[in-house]
């Protein structure tokens, strides 16, 4: 398994992001792309069909599932499979790691950035 | 949430759907609809127009190009992959169909690229000089005859004139003997005068050009780039170095750069300054060539009425009384070749829509055997795009693989081609592997592939599932009555196209059999020719004669040889003088001056040629240097200018002193000098006693095979002065088939791509009856069961079959009628309609096509009713 989650790493940008917001719990597309743009400070707008393609994309890949929201009809909610966390998290501890280099050549401030 | 913000993000949502439909139809089934309320709910989020204008910018152009790119993503990394698998998969499974499919396309393309090379060096690729477009050749006009050398005195009035040209300079070939270690050897030299390097535009290789500096009686002497490379080895010490010229020491000055041979039409190996004799320097004389650069800005249309004004003003100064004509180069170096290539490039276009006519008919035959196929994978969900596309792929690569083999045929036929259009082709050598050839290729191959896959693709897509699966015999499921039209128009189509090829190609045998049977004046079998130059040791008139006296002295003795005599310019051979004559007695008005071709003959030449005596006598021994000057003039000339009377004992001026009066003592058959094809102009013979010159053309008529007695003719010049080489040795037979190669290659072409299209076409028409009668067995069986004939079956298989061709024909027979003007330039006396031809043609394909149908018909006929129900 570890060695299939090397073979998505590096993440795309915006695949790291939506994995990143749907890491607190199940998210809905509109929830996404609002989730996406807070954590951004509003840099990162999302088309809804282009967030659909990805999340299309990482479900086929196993990173992603989809849930019915309870009681809410034909909206379909995401959910972070266990690999898909794993993925994250991975991905998460590469970019740390690179941070770290960076802080080490004094390149940002220490203890700033997460 | 308000009514008018509810009813806006509503026809947001709307208005995204339909950008939406930049993404394939699958992605938008299954997530469209929540895109577009997700959508909606960002629309009524954003406050303010300026939010709501930045939201659509963003959105237009993110739902595009993501759009685009899932659908490619769609094709290229699954599906596109999966069709061109299952495409070899499939075209493995038909070996044999799928062979015939591409040698089709391989000829198609191999035919096509082959010409396109040809034409594309020959009218598209830019010539080797710079600004080309404004160097010309000047000649000079008489009356109706244009495109004439130019004298010595017109040469230098056009130079002192700076208005019309910025550079001019005048060249004349002639023969150079070259004394090396090796011995003695003959070349190719170039005489120029003025500012050839200039009008050239190109530097020369080495060491420096030839310029008006050079006095014209300098010993100098620039090497051909060709020379130097063969004979050198591109050696950059050749230049100070000393060649050894008609026994002359001549200093190497430079190398000239090979553009200089496509401008002086002529492979030349030596180049010298011109040191144009004085008696040659009159105005009698028309023999140099003159080209310009127009001064700068000025275009060739410009420069005209400015040359008809230096024309005119000389006229007036009395200089001379002919007109001055400019020739773009280009223009001139393609000449008669140009309507030929049009010509092939025309029937290869169609040749090509055979083709492509041919493999849709192919494909959709087995597009029919695979409905089934289809159907099932239409059932098991393939959408109908898809399956287009699966059959697309299938033509693709078929078109692709013929196309590259196309590009091998084209690379070694296009030296075919080349061959045809000789004068144009050594404008440019065709490239086939020009970056623009190729890319037409391609462009051509790939459009071919997919105008025969389309109608199958679509077709097959379209296929009714319900119908096919329920249909218990797959061939029959598929042959549904529209697609048995389809294949039916293709063969009509490609049977018409056929018929216009084979009608041009008729027409272009009947024009070459013509022209081939036209009398050129003289009977060219069992003559050996050659011409000989007498090099400087010869100086004397005297030697000169002695010389070729002894040699036909000793021709005239070998075994084998009837008779041998010679002229100053062989028919046919391709060099000529021309010039203006006087009649004694008689004053022209301006522009009708006496015009005449100029020839210096020895004794006996008419008789050995077979050039008929009209009246009066030939040369004989009569006629020597210091007796009365005489002349022989042709039919033509004594037509023109003594009708109805006798010019026997009139006089002439020929122009060439010495002395200004010439006696007529005969009058010879006329000869077609400049071209089977071309109209005669008349000739005026001077004897060779009275007028001796260095170079000559030896003319031996045999008895029987020439080329037989080359050896010893060649041994017998040797004996007389090895100094002296032979050159141009050839059968005169040769020398006539050389001038009509051109036409000769170019039928052979038409013909081969003709035949081609016939036979395609024959194939399209047998399969189709094939088809329709394998289609209709069922049919024949009951008819046949109910008491029909075969003969009955036949007639009416016969019958639905003749409809097609007799309207094909039709078709074709208007085509070719539509096309005839584009005939017409290449054609010599038949016309572009003639209905032998024509009906020929009509008959001959019409009869070939109702075999092909007739064989499939005739089994169709045979069957067994019982075996053909049973077959249900």
């Amino acid at each position: 398994m570890t060695q299939g989650i090397s073979g998505f790493l590096p993440l795309a940008p915006r695949d790291f992001l939506i994995l990143l917001a749907l890491a607190d719990g199940p998210q809905h597309g509109y929830g996404l792309i609002k989730a996406v743009a807070a954590a951004t400070d509003g840099a990162v707008a999302m088309d809804p069909a282009n967030l659909y393609r990805a999340l299309r994309r990482m479900r086929r890949d196993g990173l992603v599932a989809e849930t019915t929201a309870p009681g809410v009809e034909r909206r379909r909610d995401y959910a972070l499979t266990t690999l898909g966390r794993r993925v994250l998290v991975a991905e998460a501890r590469r970019v740390d790691t690179l941070a770290s280099a960076a802080r080490a050549r004094k390149l940002l401030p220490r203890g700033s950035g997460r | 949430m308000t009514g008018t913000a509810r009813r806006t993000s509503r026809v947001a949502a709307r208005l995204y759907r339909v950008l939406l439909l930049a993404y394939p139809a699958a992605f938008r089934r299954e997530h469209g609809a929540e895109a577009a309320r997700v959508f909606a709910r960002l629309h009524a989020d954003a406050r303010g127009p300026a939010a709501i204008a930045r939201l659509w910018a963003r959105t237009i152009t993110s739902v595009i190009p993501d759009g685009c790119r899932e659908r490619f993503e769609g094709i290229t990394m699954r599906g596109l992959r999966h069709d061109f698998i299952c495409a070899f998969r499939q075209l493995r499974k038909r070996p044999a169909a799928s062979f015939v499919a591409v040698l089709i396309m391989t000829l198609g393309v191999g035919a096509t690229t082959a010409v396109l090379a040809v034409v594309d060096g020959a009218l598209l690729r830019p010539l080797p000089f710079p600004d080309a477009e404004s160097v010309v050749y000047v000649t000079d006009r008489q009356g109706q005859d244009t495109g004439l050398p130019a004298s010595w005195p017109e040469y230098e009035d056009w130079r002192r004139d700076g208005r019309v040209f910025a550079a001019i300079a005048a060249f004349v070939g002639n023969i150079y003997t070259l004394q090396s270690a090796s011995g003695a050897e003959s070349l190719q030299g170039g005489l120029v005068d003025g500012d050839f390097m200039r009008v050239l535009g190109v530097p020369p290789i080495a060491g420096r050009g030839l310029g008006p500096e050079d006095p014209a009686a300098a010993r100098v002497v620039m090497v051909s780039e060709r020379e130097w490379r063969v004979r050198y080895g591109a050696d950059p010490g050749l230049v100070g170095r000393h060649l050894v010229l008609n026994g002359e020491r001549h200093t190497v000055v430079g190398v000239m750069p090979r553009a200089a041979d496509l401008l002086v039409r002529e492979e030349v190996d030596v180049w010298l300054p011109l040191d144009l004799p004085q008696p040659l320097r009159a105005r009698g004389f028309h023999l140099l060539t003159v080209m310009a650069r127009l001064a700068p800005g000025l275009s060739v249309d410009a420069a005209r009425p400015r040359a008809d004004a230096l024309a005119e003003a000389l006229r007036a100064a009395g200089s001379t009384p002919h007109g001055i004509d400019l020739a773009p180069v280009r223009q001139t170096l393609v000449g008669d070749a140009r309507p030929l290539l049009l010509l092939l490039l025309g029937a290869v276009a169609i040749l090509l829509l055979i083709v492509a006519a041919n493999l849709s008919n192919l494909f959709l035959a087995q597009s029919n055997a695979r409905a089934r196929e289809f159907a099932v994978r239409a059932a098991l969900g393939a959408g109908r795009f898809k399956l287009a596309r699966q059959l697309l792929v299938e033509c693709l690569v078929l078109g692709v693989a013929g196309g590259a083999l196309g590009l091998l045929v084209a690379h070694l036929g296009v030296a075919v081609v080349a061959d045809a259009t000789a004068g144009a082709s050594a404008l440019a050598p065709p490239i086939v592997t020009d970056p623009r050839v190729l890319l037409i290729a391609l462009i051509v191959s790939a459009s071919v592939a997919l105008l025969f896959g389309l109608a199958p693709a679509l077709r097959a897509s379209a296929v009714s599932l319900d119908a096919t699966l329920r249909a218990t015999d797959g061939a029959r499921a598929g042959g549904s009555r529209s697609s048995r039209h389809h294949r039916r128009l293709l063969a009509g189509v490609e049977l018409a196209l056929a018929v216009v090829l084979l009608i041009g190609a008729g027409l272009l045998v009947k024009s070459l059999v013509g022209l081939m049977r036209t009398d050129a004046g003289f009977r060219a079998e069992r003559l050996l020719t050659f011409s000989v130059g007498l090099g400087p040791s010869y100086e004397a008139t005297t030697a000169q004669l002695a010389f070729f006296d002894a040699l036909l002295a000793r021709l005239a003795t070998l075994p084998g040889v009837e008779s041998a005599s010679a002229v100053s310019h062989l028919p046919l051979g391709g060099s000529d003088t021309s010039g203006g004559f006087e009649i004694a007695g008689r004053v022209f008005p301006q522009g009708e001056a006496p015009y005449a071709k100029k020839r210096i003959a020895a004794p006996g030449y008419f008789d050995t040629m077979g050039i008929p005596l009209v009246r009066g006598r030939t040369f004989d021994d009569r006629d020597r240097l210091g007796s009365r000057d005489v002349v022989v003039i042709s039919e033509a000339i004594a037509r023109r200018y003594w009708p109805g009377e006798d010019p026997i004992g009139r006089e002439i001026g020929f122009g060439w002193g010495p002395g200004d009066r010439q006696q007529i003592i005969g009058i010879v058959g006329d000869v077609r000098h400049d071209g089977l094809d071309r109209a005669v102009v008349g000739a005026i013979y001077r004897p060779l006693e009275q007028f001796p010159r260095r170079g000559m053309t030896i003319v031996v008529r045999t008895a029987g095979d020439p080329l037989a007695i080359a050896e010893s003719v060649r041994a017998e010049a040797a004996a007389m002065d090895a100094a002296q080489p032979i050159r141009r040795l050839a059968a005169m037979d040769d020398v006539v088939r050389r001038s009509v190669t051109t036409r000769e290659t170019i039928m052979r072409l038409l013909a081969g791509f003709a035949a081609i299209g016939v036979v395609l076409s024959v194939i399209g028409v047998y399969a189709v009856t094939v088809h329709g009668v394998g289609q209709r067995t069922r049919e024949i069986g009951v008819r046949m069961a109910m008491g029909a004939r075969s003969a009955d079956v036949l007639r009416m298989v016969l019958r639905e079959q003749s409809i097609v061709i007799v309207a094909a024909l039709g078709a074709g027979l208007a085509g070719a009628w539509a096309a005839s003007d584009v005939l017409r330039a290449s054609l010599h006396e038949v016309s572009p309609t003639d209905p032998q031809v024509f009906a020929g043609v009509a008959v001959l394909l019409g009869l070939v096509a109702l075999a092909a149908s007739w064989l499939p018909a005739r089994r169709a006929a045979s069957v067994d009713p019982l075996v053909a129900l049973k077959a249900e």
